[in-house]
């Protein structure tokens, strides 16, 4: 194999690299299993309105006259 | 809008978790604790609103999109900065009491990616639209007229009391994101400092053009008045208004007047335009400890206006029992005169003022 072929293989590895280094996830996988089987998740209680009614917190009175035109 | 509780506002759907977004979890974008058994702890930490870190959340994956975001007006808010600006005299960047005044008050009105792809407005209390589903666009009522709601809202939907609302809402249904697009509002137009002068702002005649010779008065004025002149209908007006948490004072009013165009662009080339009575006084920033704005009269009190209740058939359009065809409107009551001026507004707006 010429040294011209040992470079352009180099250079092809190179550019595979870095087109799979971008498609990674920047994410994990969905954790929703994990939550869902969790008793103290964020899900438990947000998809829950009986829990939610219990600890909100009553909001400010809001100003109807409020808005851009 | 219909109110909601505030355990509403939070209250997520299962469907969500079946989303895109919802699969990243929770705690991806809004930090906190999971493991927490209690309200306190599990929101220590919290990330109310990751949008509000545009580039390190939305940015992550939508590069693309957000890219222009500090270009948009609603995330800058470099309209109201400007008019700040210009009644003050001077760069208030270099003022911290000014913008200290700015952010806690004015800056309320900004909107990040959330307020309209996923919840109601932080103005109005925020709260799910669709159990933190993301909507694409925009809901028209629970987003844009939530906060453009008092003028533009209300004349598009036909809430002003005796006035149709616009016929592109209720004869075709169409949303603000018919004619508002994805691009003006993310941003694209980086010299934009107020919605007229953004480049991407929609105008009638990107839609309209083919009515420029479609009746005589088309073919007199096209181009000469804007569409509005003609097709919109009286608009609600405020006079002043106060910082400080006191809000609108005075009552809003309902008119209909015909002024010069005070922007006239390459655009916007118009003569005559709507002109809308803003909601500014000499006093507007007395909690600021501003008591008399320095350059009141750098800008009109009756601004470009672009009513949203468009009608084919206007009380300027329909000339029946009219002597002539243009009876409705020349040296009529639709025209700004002097006399519809406070004596303290003359200087600011006489440049616009029509003579009858």
């Amino acid at each position: 194999m010429s040294k011209k072929h040992v470079l352009v293989l180099l250079a092809l590895l190179a550019v595979t690299v870095l087109i799979l280094a971008q498609c990674t996830e920047k994410y994990p996988a969905a954790t929703k299993e994990l939550n869902l089987a969790s008793g103290n998740s964020c899900v438990n209680c947000h998809l829950d309105a009986e829990k939610l009614k219990k600890v909100a917190t009553p909001l400010p009175p809001s100003n109807s006259d409020a808005g851009e035109g | 809008m219909s109110p909601l509780e505030a355990w509403e506002l939070v209250l997520v759907k299962g469907s969500f978790l079946n989303s895109t977004h919802g699969a990243l979890g929770c705690t991806a974008c809004h930090l906190g604790n999971p493991q927490a058994t209690d309200k306190e702890a599990a929101h220590e930490g919290l990330v109310a609103m990751p949008s509000d870190s545009v580039d390190h959340f939305c940015g992550s994956c939508h590069a693309d999109i957000v890219v222009n975001h500090k270009n948009s007006l609603h995330t800058n808010l470099k309209c109201y900065y400007t008019q700040i600006e210009k009644r003050l005299g001077y760069d208030i960047s270099g003022d911290p009491s000014v913008v200290r005044n700015f952010n806690k008050e004015c800056a309320k009105c900004h909107a990040s990616c959330g307020q309209c792809h996923v919840t109601r407005p932080v103005s109005v209390n925020g709260g799910f639209i669709d159990g933190h589903n993301f909507n694409k666009e925009p809901n028209s009522k629970d987003n844009c007229t939530a906060c453009h709601g008092s003028r533009v809202g209300a004349e598009y939907f036909g809430e002003n009391e005796g006035i149709p609302g616009d016929v592109h809402w209720y004869s075709q249904l169409m949303h603000c994101s018919a004619c508002h697009t994805a691009d003006a509002m993310h941003g694209s137009s980086a010299t934009a400092k107020n919605r007229y002068t953004d480049t991407d702002m929609v105008r009638c005649e990107d839609c309209h053009a083919d009515k420029k010779t479609a009746n005589t008065f088309h073919s007199m004025h096209w181009g000469q008045l804007s569409c509005q002149v003609c097709h919109s209908q009286p608009y609600k007006n405020c006079n002043s208004c106060h910082t400080g948490g006191e809000g609108i004072t005075g009552s809003s009013y309902i008119t209909f007047k015909i002024a010069k165009n005070p922007i006239k662009s390459p655009e916007r080339n118009y003569e005559y335009v709507p002109v809308r009575h803003v909601p500014i006084a000499r006093n507007t920033f007395a909690s600021w400890g501003i008591s008399d704005l320095p350059n009141y009269n750098a800008e009109p009190t009756w601004k470009y206006a672009t009513p949203h209740n468009i009608q084919r058939w206007t009380a300027q359009t329909d000339t029946t029992g009219s002597a002539w065809c243009g009876a409705k409107c020349h040296n009529s009551d639709y025209w700004l005169t002097l006399e519809d001026l406070a004596p303290d507004e003359v200087e600011a707006n006489k440049d616009i003022v029509l003579t009858k």
